[in-house]
């Protein structure tokens, strides 16, 4: 079986781009072992944004097929967005 | 916004205030799809509430009370906005409410300032250095100057202090450049009528762009009359047209444009820094390659250049952004990639006068006419401009002999005696140019005063070591005034200076300066007293008075500045000729000192020769 998706809608070098790719690799280091991650610029890819109805950026989907969930903002809440998500992180997070 | 703890006239009420608030709201459940939409996110998204219901937009999970995000609406436009959120109930079940804010104006305003703030920035930083170097070069520049006065001609080390002193040359270019930018570079402003101004440019203009690149020129009637340097203005429309060339590998059409224009409340603020008015409008157009917004932003910036290595010094919009800040206007560039680009220049309209007539020319009150029988031979090869300088001259009551090249010109010298000037073009057809016709009209009549007029090929005139006495420079592209201040300062300058006996005292608290400065005045006879800061000049002055026939002042001193030394050195002696020495900022002493007659500013870096030139002016030096 594939490991889950989490994929990073966002749109160039905005600040609050920056910052969510920023917060997006410190989850990368805390669960990388069990997702597999991917970007999206939705000016380079503005057909991807529309087809999964990406309405405003940085957005984290979590492509599951079960329970597919979605984050706007620049995701720097961490610990609620994984618990969110519900992935256990790893130690480190108190 | 727990309902339940409501009455239904509450809630009437706060429909009300959700419906007209004009920050969007939305209501997403646990899983960020929205459940409701208020009126005002239809602007925000692009759709109608009823569609955004049921989207799935997503968990709005952040730190601190609000975050940024952009908002895509169908088409591909973006906002940028600000959103909140609360923790609320919605049909019996936990909910988010957002409220979202399209903060797009706010961000681009704090862009401006953020831009407007390093711009500062460099500024200050690049005024800095140019002052300290201009200090450094005048050392430097004036001890080479001084070293290679006393080679003997054929001395093997000629060649290499003829190479440090061009290269100090280059070095002060530059720093004078920085200036420009910096906003610090004395200005000479002028009424000019923009439009003459453009017209007298074509032909340097054309000879700039070269033939793949044509020029169209589309001007305003009744342009109104504006108050600047016009030599900056010239440079500053170069510079433009020379990048509008650049823009254009393949050729193609450079247009510039004048018009009036009033800019009121509501531009100026959304431009930072541009006060409400009227205004004048240069607008330099090209259909090349254009910039991306990135470049753009960055353009303005001293070094920064998009151009291959030794095509450009990345200083051309410098010059321009420093001059119309520092002229009271601003610039605006607006360029699409693949399309083009405009440049605006906007200046602000003189104020009190009157649109300048195109055809009704009067007699040039402000600029030095020419005294009885003065007469000049003018030698250029072009018509135009050739056509221009003899009519402004004549205006003056010059009169003129004119020639299109050198060897008619020698023809002319040799039957004319009355003529006391030469002004020639450097460039000229058959084989003799303009330095070559100087210096065999020089053997011909050795009093003659010799004026060379040239745009780019300073090199050319000083690569054999410096300017031959009696030489002057004009730089194109000049204006009336330039040309006309100039013959008469030429014509006024008498070869053989005789020295007055007394003193001269030079304020400078650094070594170095006030060693060059001494040394420079003593090889020329002058007798000298020398002070390092305020009190110590003081006293000189209580001590010399009378002895004293001029005194040279730095305004950085260490104790107290050199510039309030003067109204100090007038209560003792009120016509004192002074020479203020400053590397920047000219224009504040320039206004502060107006009316004092025997003072004059001094604009380091500075040559001997300028120093006893401006020491000339003041009358200490017959």
């Amino acid at each position: 079986m594939n490991a889950p998706l989490l994929r990073l809608y966002i749109a160039g070098k905005s600040l609050s781009s920056q910052r969510a790719e920023q917060n997006l690799d410190k989850i990368r280091s805390l669960v990388a072992a069990h997702f597999t991650f991917e970007i999206v610029d939705v000016l380079e890819r503005p057909e991807l944004a529309e087809k999964a109805g990406i309405l405003a950026t940085p957005t984290l989907a979590y492509e599951h097929t079960e329970r597919p969930r979605r984050i706007v903002g620049d995701i720097s809440d961490i610990k609620k967005i994984l618990e969110f998500l519900g992935i256990e992180g790893k130690e480190e997070m108190q | 916004m727990n309902s339940a703890h409501l009455s239904s006239g509450d809630q009437t009420e706060l429909r009300f205030l959700v419906d007209k608030n004009a920050d969007g709201i939305v209501v997403v459940d646990e899983f960020g799809t929205i459940l409701f939409a208020n009126p005002a996110t239809e602007a925000l998204f692009g759709r109608t509430p009823d569609s955004l219901v049921g989207s799935p937009v997503g968990v709005p999970l952040f730190t601190g009370e609000t975050t940024e995000i952009t908002i895509h609406k169908p088409g591909g436009d973006q906002i940028d906005a600000e959103i909140r959120v609360v923790e609320t109930k919605w049909g019996g079940k936990p909910a988010l409410l957002a409220s979202i804010r399209d903060i797009s104006v706010r961000k681009a305003l704090e862009e401006q300032r953020r831009h407007t703030n390093k711009m500062e920035a460099i500024g200050r930083l690049t005024a800095g250095i140019a002052h300290d170097f201009n200090n450094l070069l005048t050392v430097v520049l004036g001890n080479l100057e001084y070293a290679r006065r006393r080679m003997a001609e054929s001395s093997p080390l000629l060649k290499p202090l003829e190479n440090a002193a061009r290269g100090a040359r280059r070095a002060a270019t530059l720093t004078e450049r920085l200036l420009a930018f910096a906003r610090r570079k004395p200005l000479e402003p002028k009424l000019v009528d923009s439009n003459a101004l453009v017209l007298g440019m074509s032909e340097l203009l054309e000879r700039t762009l070269g033939e793949s690149t044509k020029i169209r020129t589309i001007l305003a009637e009744d342009l109104w009359t504006i108050e600047v340097d016009p030599t900056e203005l010239e440079t500053a429309i170069l510079n433009l047209a020379v990048n509008a060339r650049d823009a254009m590998p393949d050729g193609g059409e450079v247009v510039i444009e004048t018009s009036n224009i009033e800019l009121d409340e509501s531009y100026a603020s959304a431009e930072m820094e541009v006060t409400p008015g009227s205004y004048i409008q240069i607008a330099v157009t090209d259909n090349g390659t254009g910039m991306a917004p990135d470049v753009l932003r960055q353009v303005f910036e001293p070094f920064f250049t998009t151009k291959r290595d030794g095509n450009g010094t990345g200083l051309g919009l410098s010059q321009v952004y420093g001059f119309t800040k520092q002229s009271g206007g601003h610039v605006q560039l607006y360029s699409e990639p693949g399309h083009g680009t405009t440049a605006k220049i906007y200046l602000p309209k003189a104020r009190g006068s009157a649109p300048v007539q195109a055809n009704t020319k009067k007699p040039a009150e402000n600029f030095p006419a020419a005294r009885n029988g003065e007469t000049l031979l003018v030698v250029e090869d072009d018509q135009d401009v050739r056509n221009y300088a003899v009519s402004s001259l004549k205006e003056l009551g010059y009169t003129i002999y004119a020639a299109g090249d050198g060897f008619s010109a020698l023809e002319l010298l040799k039957q004319n005696p009355t003529i006391q000037l030469l002004l020639t073009d450097l460039g000229l057809p058959g084989g003799m140019d303009g330095k070559m016709l100087a210096s065999q009209a020089r053997q011909l009549r050795s009093d003659l005063k010799v004026l060379i007029m040239t745009a780019y090929a300073w090199n050319a005139l000083v690569q054999d070591g410096r300017l031959q006495a009696g030489v002057d420079l004009l730089t194109k592209p000049f204006s009336a005034s330039a040309l006309a201040c100039h013959v008469r300062e030429i014509l006024d300058r008498e070869q053989k200076s005789a020295l007055p006996a007394g003193k001269i005292l030079v304020v400078d608290d650094q070594p170095l300066l006030r060693t060059f400065v001494v040394d420079a005045l003593a090889s020329a006879g002058f007798q000298l007293e020398e002070a390092q800061n305020f009190n110590q000049a003081l006293a000189r002055v209580r001590m010399l008075s009378a002895e004293l026939t001029g005194a040279i002042i730095d305004i950085g001193l260490p104790d107290r500045r050199g510039d309030q030394l003067v109204p100090e050195i007038r209560k003792i002696r009120p016509d004192l000729p002074i020479l203020l020495a400053t590397g920047f900022g000219q224009d504040a002493f320039r206004s502060q000192f107006f009316s004092d007659q025997k003072l004059r500013i001094l604009e380091k870096p500075f040559s001997p020769e300028q120093l006893i030139d401006e020491l000339r002016k003041l009358g200490v030096v017959k």
